[in-house]
C-alpha cells in the first residue's frame, strides 16, 4: 500500500534502496523516524551527508579515511616493512581489532572476477606494486578463501615474485574457541591439509 | 534415517496430503497420472532441496497456486528427531528450515538425509550423454562427502570465470596478460581434487557394482565400470602436471571457441558387460540391470560413508522389472533402509500375493492427488 504523504513515500523509497532493507523494513524505519525528535533525525541526516563530504580513500593504501594519508600509513608505531593486502576496507577493521598486526595495509577494492567484469586494472594493484621498495620485507595476502580471493592471491603472488620480497598467505582452519567436533567437515579437511610441523 | 511424517501442500496435483509412516516398506499404488511419483518427488526434495525431474521449482506449483510447502519429520538411528520444511513461492523463491532454523545454504542439507532414487527418467544415466552420468555421480558423491560438494562448487565457479575470459578472448577483446593463467591454476587445483575423488571412489565401488549385477541377473558376465578422466593420468601425482599441459595444448582452440576444453567437467564414466561397451552394445534389459545395480551400489556406499541408512525411492519399480525380480531388487537394496515404492494398480494385483510377508509394509492408494492408506 502507499501512504498519503509524498514525503513518507519518498523516504521509504530511498531507504529501501539500501542493501538488506526491503520495503517492509524501510516502512518500519520511517515510522520510527517520524516518532523521534528532530534533533536525532538531524544528527542522522548530517552524519550521512558528512560521509560524502569528509570521507575519502587514502592515496597510499586506499583505506577509508578523513585525512590523507590515513592514520595507519602515517602512524609512527607502524612497521613499514610489512604490508597486508586485503579486499575491502572492512577487512582492515577486522584485522585491526586483533591488535596483533602492526604493519601497513593495502586495500585492493575487490577481487578479480571476470564474470563481474573486474580485471587487474579495476583493482589497486599497480599502486601496490609501486609501494614495494627496499624497505618492504614481507607482503601478506589476506584476500578471502573464496575462488576469486584465491585467484587474486595467486595473481598477486606471481606479480610480486620478481621483487624479491617474502610473500605469505594467511592460513585457514578451525575457528578459535570452536571445538573440533563442531567444525564442519569441509573446514576440518582443509585444516588437515594445511597442517604445520610444530 | 527414517521419514516418520510427511505433509505436502499444493504441490503438483496434490492439494494436501498428511501421512504417517511406521513401516519399513511403503507401497503406493494407483493409475497413471494420479500423483504417485509426486509423493516420491516431495520426499526427494526434503532430502536434497531439489527435484530429480523438474528443472524449475516453479514447475512444481499447481497452475492456480503461487506456492507449495513440504514438511518432513525424520528420525535417525539414534532416535534423534529432525524436521525439514521446504517452502517455495513464486515471489519469494525457496526457503528451507532444518529443525526450526533457516538454512541459508541449501548445500548444507545435502548428505544429512541420504537418499537414493530410481525413476523412469534414469535410463539417461546409462544410455544418455556423458553429462547425465556426471550429474548422477556428482549428486551421489556430494551426498557422501561435503568436501566433494565444496570442491565441485569451487571448480564450477572457477570454470565459469575462466570461460568468461575465454569468451571475451573469442570476441577479440584484449585481456591483461597472465589473467587466463591464474584462472587455469584455480581450475587445476579444484579440478585435481575432483579427479582424485572420482578415481578413488570408482575403484572402491567397482567390486560392489559387479557383485550386485551378478546377484540381480544370475549372469556369469562381469559388469565393469571405468572412470575415463578427460585429463588422463597414471599416478595421482601427475594430475596437475597433465592438466596444465592439456590446457596449454588446447589453448589456441579454447581462445577460438571461447570455452574451457579440458578438465573434469568433460569426464566420462563407462560401463561394460563381459568386456562389451554398454552404450554401444547393451540391450534394454542390460541397461536396466546396470542401472539397478548402480543405484543399489550407491545406497550401499552412502550407508557406509554417512553411517546412515539412506531412504530409498523406487518409482515405478515393477514396470521396470519383471515381478519376481522386483523382490530380488528389494533384497539388493534394502538392508534395513526405509523404502518408498510406487506401482500401478495392475502391479498391485500382481504383487500383493508374492510380497515378502517377513517385512512389515504399508500400502497406500493414490487417486487424483489424494493418498489413502489401504
Amino acid at each position: 500500500m502507499r501512504y498519503s504523504s509524498e514525503t513518507v513515500e519518498r523516504a521509504i523509497h530511498e531507504l529501501s534502496k539500501l542493501p538488506g532493507i526491503g520495503r517492509k523494513s524501510a516502512q518500519r524505519h520511517v515510522f520510527y523516524l517520524l516518532k523521534v525528535s528532530e534533533e536525532e533525525v538531524n544528527a542522522l541526516a548530517q552524519s550521512l551527508i558528512d560521509l560524502k563530504i569528509k570521507v575519502r580513500h587514502c592515496s597510499i593504501c586506499f583505506n577509508i579515511t578523513e585525512q590523507d594519508p590515513c592514520p595507519i600509513c602515517t602512524g609512527e608505531t607502524r612497521s613499514r616493512s610489512i604490508i597486508c593486502v586485503v579486499e575491502e576496507a572492512n577487512d582492515v577493521v577486522a584485522l585491526e581489532k586483533t591488535g596483533e598486526y602492526k604493519g601497513l595495509y593495502h586495500v585492493l577494492g575487490g577481487v578479480l572476477s571476470p564474470l563481474d567484469g573486474i580485471g587487474p586494472d579495476d583493482l589497486h594493484i599497480k599502486e601496490l606494486l609501486a609501494r614495494v621498495d627496499k624497505s618492504v620485507q614481507e607482503i601478506i595476502i589476506a584476500t578471502n578463501p573464496s575462488t576469486e580471493g584465491e585467484a587474486t592471491a595467486f595473481y598477486l603472488a606471481k606479480l610480486l615474485k620478481p621483487f624479491n620480497v617474502k610473500i605469505t598467505r594467511i592460513a585457514r582452519g578451525i575457528p578459535v574457541g570452536a571445538d573440533l567436533e563442531y567444525a564442519d567437515e569441509v573446514t576440518l579437511s582443509r585444516a588437515l591439509e594445511g597442517r604445520v610441523i610444530i | 534415517m527414517t521419514l516418520t511424517h510427511l505433509e505436502i501442500i499444493s504441490f503438483r496435483n496434490i492439494e494436501q496430503v498428511r501421512l504417517d509412516f511406521t513401516k519399513t516398506r511403503n507401497l503406493f499404488f494407483g493409475d497413471n497420472a494420479q500423483g504417485k511419483t509426486n509423493v516420491i518427488e516431495a520426499i526427494y526434495i526434503l532430502c536434497l532441496a531439489k527435484s530429480f525431474r523438474a528443472r524449475e521449482d516453479s514447475d512444481l506449483v499447481p497452475f492456480d497456486k503461487k506456492e507449495f510447502t513440504i514438511i518432513g519429520k525424520f528420525v535417525d538411528a539414534h532416535g534423534i528427531k529432525r524436521r525439514v520444511v521446504v517452502f517455495y513461492s513464486v515471489d519469494q523463491g525457496k526457503k528451507i528450515s532444518l529443525d526450526g532454523k533457516r538454512v541459508a545454504q541449501f548445500s548444507k542439507l545435502i548428505g544429512q538425509f541420504p537418499v537414493v532414487v530410481l525413476s523412469s527418467d534414469d535410463f539417461e544415466i546409462t544410455g544418455g550423454p556423458p553429462s547425465q552420468r556426471r550429474r548422477f555421480f556428482n549428486i551421489f558423491f556430494s551426498q557422501s562427502s561435503q568436501r566433494y560438494l565444496q570442491d565441485l562448487k569451487e571448480y564450477e565457479r572457477a570454470l565459469k570465470q575462466r570461460n568468461n575470459i575465454l569468451s571475451s578472448m573469442a570476441l577479440g577483446k584484449t585481456i591483461s596478460p597472465g589473467i587466463l593463467d591464474i584462472w587455469s591454476e584455480q581450475l587445476i587445483s579444484k579440478g585435481e581434487a575432483l579427479i582424485k575423488f572420482r578415481a578413488k571412489v570408482i575403484d572402491e565401488i567397482r567390486p560392489h557394482l559387479s557383485d550386485n549385477y551378478r546377484v540381480l541377473t544370475n549372469s556369469s558376465e562381469t559388469l565393469n565400470i571405468t572412470y575415463q578422466p578427460n585429463v588422463p593420468f597414471k599416478e595421482p601425482q601427475e594430475i596437475s602436471h597433465n592438466f596444465r599441459s592439456a590446457l596449454l595444448k588446447l589453448s589456441p582452440k579454447e581462445k577460438k571457441r571461447g570455452t574451457s576444453l579440458a578438465g573434469p567437467h568433460r569426464d566420462e564414466f563407462s560401463f561394460s558387460i563381459g568386456g562389451k561397451d554398454l552404450r554401444r552394445f547393451g540391450s534394454r534389459g542390460e541397461h536396466k540391470s546396470v542401472l539397478v545395480s548402480l543405484k543399489a551400489t550407491e545406497s550401499t556406499f552412502l550407508r557406509q560413508k554417512t553411517e546412515t541408512e539412506p531412504i530409498l525411492l523406487l518409482d515405478d519399480l515393477y514396470s521396470e522389472l519383471d515381478k519376481d525380480r522386483g523382490k530380488n531388487v528389494l533384497d539388493l537394496f534394502s538392508a534395513g533402509s526405509q523404502v518408498f515404492i510406487t506401482g500401478t494398480s495392475f502391479d498391485y494385483e500382481a504383487v500383493k500375493n508374492i510380497q515378502d510377508e517377513s517385512v512389515d509394509k504399508d500400502v497406500f492408494f493414490v487417486n487424483s492427488g489424494q493418498v489413502k492408506r489401504a
